[in-house]
């Protein structure tokens, strides 16, 4: 037992780490996958080779892809952090001598825990552990043969010599490249594992999975408090009909927890899209969805982000544009199957697609008048939305909601004569007694 | 052992027979091919018009190309991939004749051989050395990797003039060299460290984004022939968002203005007639001789609500180019209004015949209008002419021509509707263009279905662009700018 000690404490990190990221930090793992596109075909691979530190970054979107799954992700995760430790370890060991493994041993912990502190700022890309592995596989290498006393200095020299164009290669393939998604912004340890970040990011996954009971229960918990949450509570109200009888339970933000205007940052739009896509405004959901994957500062492509406007123009009838985004997913590992469907359903015709439970629903809901959209009338492209299709339920609580948090009665009013009692609205029903007394 | 190396010899020869066309079956029909490449007419010195054979199935494409003057030569692959000195050789022998393409394609097995096409080879010369272009992801307030790119006609190289990769946030637009000479060059940036840039001989100069007495940016540009003058219109640009599927994005001005300026002593020449308080003057070029002003201008609506009565003329002013002066008067050279129509981007052709415009529904910015049409304006009759020959169901916007008044560049967005490509065409002297062909690439279809880029404001270079982007970016972050006044 006593020899086996530290393969049992690594084995234990494994499982604690395993643990974090699987059940607490699932949604990071979700973010991380969520704004790449990996393309699972040779041009992609050369793509990367033939730039400076593409290796790195081909090799940790290869694994970032599985995030998918966050019960695969985690696991691989904790295991590429298992192997920084147990390569320091070596590393340590060789330099130390064998009485004093233990201290190697604890030592070897450090790499890892500096690494898990930056990981925890979401920004940090996870191509940070792929380059700290090759630096310490170079290191260990180095190490092995400086530290051989069998050899004699010179065939130590002539060693390091050939290995030198090797290490050279392996470093212009694996460094270079910028570890943070954001070349402009510097790392803060103020955002790492930040309680308010990482609760946005499980409201994300919450929202991309459609889970609305889900993030339902999560506000029940914990009152939501910034608009990205408040307007993820509100949806998922919405989508379940319960807006207009439990809006006044949780914390609103106004109009802005309704739908936040438009920010030029990938994430908050991705909330925003949501929200106009299950409104039933497919051009305005296609672009923020576009917008969120422009707006990444790394010049990445999103698989959830062209997932999402494959899909919008596939509603739309813009069946090309729908096809290639399609042909793009199915070159992926975790979409292509659903990219092969899809493009069975666009050969199927109109009539398929108009028969498609989420598609065809989608088509009825657009709106056929056309004119320019406006984020300051958003009430009143709620209530087209409404006239046009009356089953549009998330429409009409959003059309009653919005001129409540705007404490704009009259409006409130207006619009609940045309809405009357067609939804349950008893979170209206006390703030507007009061305003008709006081009229 | 022998005889083990006799089998895998024979194998080996056997599988390469196999690679080129046995016992074919016929096809009563033309090949599939990515790009439309049929019937289509080509310059001499253009790069191998490769392509694609866009069926379920299939393993290799063998296509032999004979020439109606002479020559001959095959290739043999997953796709038509034609050695490019062969391919230069064979077009040259042509000139003024067709190249016959036969095309075989090996599909789940066998072979299959195609009925043949023919491209036309173009007497007209297309004497320049490349395109230059912009290359964006078809978005809408927020973009990702941008750049101005030029590319080799006579190959498939690609080089960079300038891009955001180091400058990130900062938008680069509007790039115009004169006649398709870059050795006099404009172009903007827009972002945080905003500026205009004219590059005149290698030497570099950053004008203020923005003039105070203008209110405004310089905008669209486009160089008088003497070089010493450069027409820019400023706008005041909003964009706005569609809810129906068709379209997407409008953008319309609030106001915009057209001046002349003068880069040799930075002024601004403005004048009363191209700067109408309730009209918006828009896109100048300048005639050939530099002695005409065309422009295009609309009555100012009330925005968003009335956005679909923006509908533009295009009009016409003298220009003086000695004292930099404009004539007294405006004259309307194509009523787009009386049509219900509006028109943007007139490019008058360098020989002076003709101006290559776009007519749209409403609105000048027309990449977003599906309806966009090329038309052409003939300056000796005054007829205009919708040019079916080239236009397509979706958007055909700006172009540009050839030094030599012979080719014109243009976008496209027929492809799949919202990326907008390139393509080519002739022009002959009555007007009359041939069948455009999309830009040429190495491994076409892989090329442009994987592209998530749309290439606007294309043009012509006679030669390659020699620009100093490490020193450029340098200067752009130096924010050292020249401030232009106003004559």
């Amino acid at each position: 037992m006593k020899k086996y000690w530290k393969y049992i404490v690594s084995a234990l990190m494994f499982v604690v780490l395993y643990l974090l990221w699987a059940i607490q930090y699932r949604a990071a793992l979700n973010y991380q996958e969520e704004f790449q596109l990996f393309l699972l075909d040779w041009d992609y691979f050369m793509d990367h080779l033939t730039t400076k530190g593409g290796l790195v970054v081909y090799i940790s979107e290869f694994l970032v892809q599985f995030y998918n799954n966050y019960w695969i992700g985690a696991a691989i995760l904790s295991a590429e952090f298992i192997l920084i430790q147990w390569l320091s370890w070596r590393i340590l060991k060789k330099i130390f001598s064998v009485k004093r493994d233990w201290l190697s041993f604890s030592l070897s912990f450090i790499p890892m825990l500096l690494v898990l502190v930056e990981i925890g700022e979401i920004n940090t890309m996870h191509s940070l552990l792929i380059a700290v592995l090759e630096e310490l596989t170079m290191a260990y290498f180095l190490v092995t043969v400086l530290t051989k006393k069998t050899l004699s200095l010179t065939k130590r020299c002539c060693i390091l010599v050939a290995l030198l164009p090797i290490f050279a290669a392996v470093y212009f393939w694996t460094s270079g490249s910028n570890h943070h998604r954001s070349s402009t912004e510097k790392f803060s340890f103020s955002n790492v594992y930040s309680t308010g970040i990482y609760e946005q990011l499980e409201y994300d996954f919450l929202i991309r999975i459609n889970d609305w009971n889900g993030i339902i229960e999560k506000s029940e918990k914990k009152q939501p408090n910034i608009p990205m949450t408040v307007c993820a509570t509100n949806l998922a109200l919405g989508m379940k009909n319960q807006l207009g009888e439990r809006a006044n339970q949780f914390y609103q933000h106004g109009p802005e927890g309704l739908i936040p205007p438009f920010k030029r940052e990938s994430f908050s739009a991705l909330t925003t899209a949501e929200v106009y896509f299950q409104l039933g405004l497919v051009n305005t959901a296609q672009r923020f969805y576009f917008e969120s994957m422009e707006g990444l500062p790394n010049f990445n492509k999103s698989c959830r982000c062209v997932k999402r406007m494959a899909e919008t123009n596939l509603i739309n009838g813009q069946y090309e544009v729908a096809r290639k985004y399609l042909r793009m997913l199915k070159k992926t590992m975790f979409y292509s199957r659903w990219a092969e469907r899809m493009l069975k359903l666009i050969d199927g015709g109109e009539l398929a697609i108009a028969n498609h439970p989420v598609y065809g629903r989608m088509r009825m809901l657009r709106l056929t008048e056309d004119f320019l959209f406006g984020e300051n009338d958003i009430d009143k492209v709620c209530g087209r939305l409404y006239l046009q299709n009356n089953s549009n339920r998330l429409a009409a609580q959003y059309l009653l909601l919005f001129p409540l948090l705007a404490n704009d009665y009259e409006r409130f009013e207006q619009y609940m004569y045309v809405i009357g009692e067609q939804i349950p609205y008893n979170s209206y029903a006390e703030p507007f007694r009061k305003y008709l007394k006081r009229k | 052992m022998k005889k083990l190396l006799i089998y895998i010899m024979s194998g080996l020869l056997l599988s390469a027979c196999d690679n080129y066309p046995r016992n074919v079956e016929r096809i009563d029909d033309v090949a599939p091919i990515f790009p439309d490449y049929k019937d289509v007419t080509i310059p001499i010195g253009i790069a191998p018009m490769n392509f694609n054979v866009l069926t379920e199935n299939i393993e290799r494409v063998d296509v032999v190309v004979k020439g109606s003057f002479g020559g001959e030569m095959r290739t043999n692959g997953k796709w038509a991939d034609f050695d490019i000195e062969d391919w230069h050789e064979i077009v040259k022998t042509n000139k003024g004749g067709q190249l016959k393409f036969s095309v075989s394609a090996k599909i789940d097995g066998r072979w299959y051989q195609y009925n043949d096409f023919c491209m036309n080879v173009s007497e007209l010369p297309l004497d320049e050395w490349g395109l230059t272009y912009r290359r964006i992801a078809p978005g809408y307030e927020v973009f990702s990797h941008l750049g101005i790119f030029q590319r080799d006609l006579s190959n498939f190289e690609e080089t960079r003039i300038i891009d955001n990769t180091e400058t990130h946030g900062l938008c680069y637009n509007c790039h115009t060299a004169n006649k398709t000479n870059p050795s006099q060059f404009v172009f903007h940036v827009r972002g945080e460290h905003g500026a205009t840039m004219i590059q005149h001989n290698g030497k570099r100069e950053w004008l203020k984004a923005v003039n105070d007495s203008l209110g405004g940016s310089m905008v669209y540009p486009y160089w008088h022939p003497s070089g010493k003058y450069c027409a820019f219109s400023t706008n005041m640009t909003r964009q706005a968002f569609h809810v129906v599927p068709d379209e997407l994005v409008e953008v319309f001005d609030f106001k915009s203005d057209v001046f002349v300026y003068n880069p040799e002593t930075h002024e601004i020449i403005l004048d009363s007639l191209l700067s109408q308080k309730e009209w918006s003057e828009n896109a100048p070029v300048f005639s050939p001789d530099g002695k005409t002003l065309y422009f295009t201008t609309c009555y100012q609506q009330e925005y968003p609500a009335h956005y679909k009565d923006e509908k533009y003329n295009l009009c016409k002013i003298s220009f003086n180019p000695e004292d930099g002066t404009f004539g007294n008067k405006v004259d309307t050279i194509f009523n787009a209004v009386a049509q219900g129509k509006s028109v943007t981007w007139a490019k008058p052709s360098y020989d002076g015949r003709f101006i290559l415009f776009t007519l749209i529904d409403y609105g000048y910015f027309s990449i977003w209008h599906k309806e966009s049409e090329q038309w052409l304006l003939d300056l000796q009759t005054g007829e205009a002419r919708l040019m079916e020959e080239i236009n397509s169901e979706d958007a055909d916007s700006y172009h540009n021509w050839s030094s030599n008044s012979r080719w014109i560049v243009f976008t496209s967005r027929r492809m799949n509707g919202l990326y907008s490509q390139l393509f080519i065409a002739s022009i002959d002297e009555n007007g009359q263009a041939t069948k455009p062909f999309l830009l040429p690439q190495k491994n076409p279809w892989k090329y442009y279905d994987r592209t998530l880029y749309s290439f606007n404001v294309p043009d012509f270079t006679s030669e390659k662009v020699i620009f100093d982007e490490k020193a450029a970016i340098e200067e752009i972050n130096s924010d050292k700018r020249i401030t232009t006044k106003i004559k």
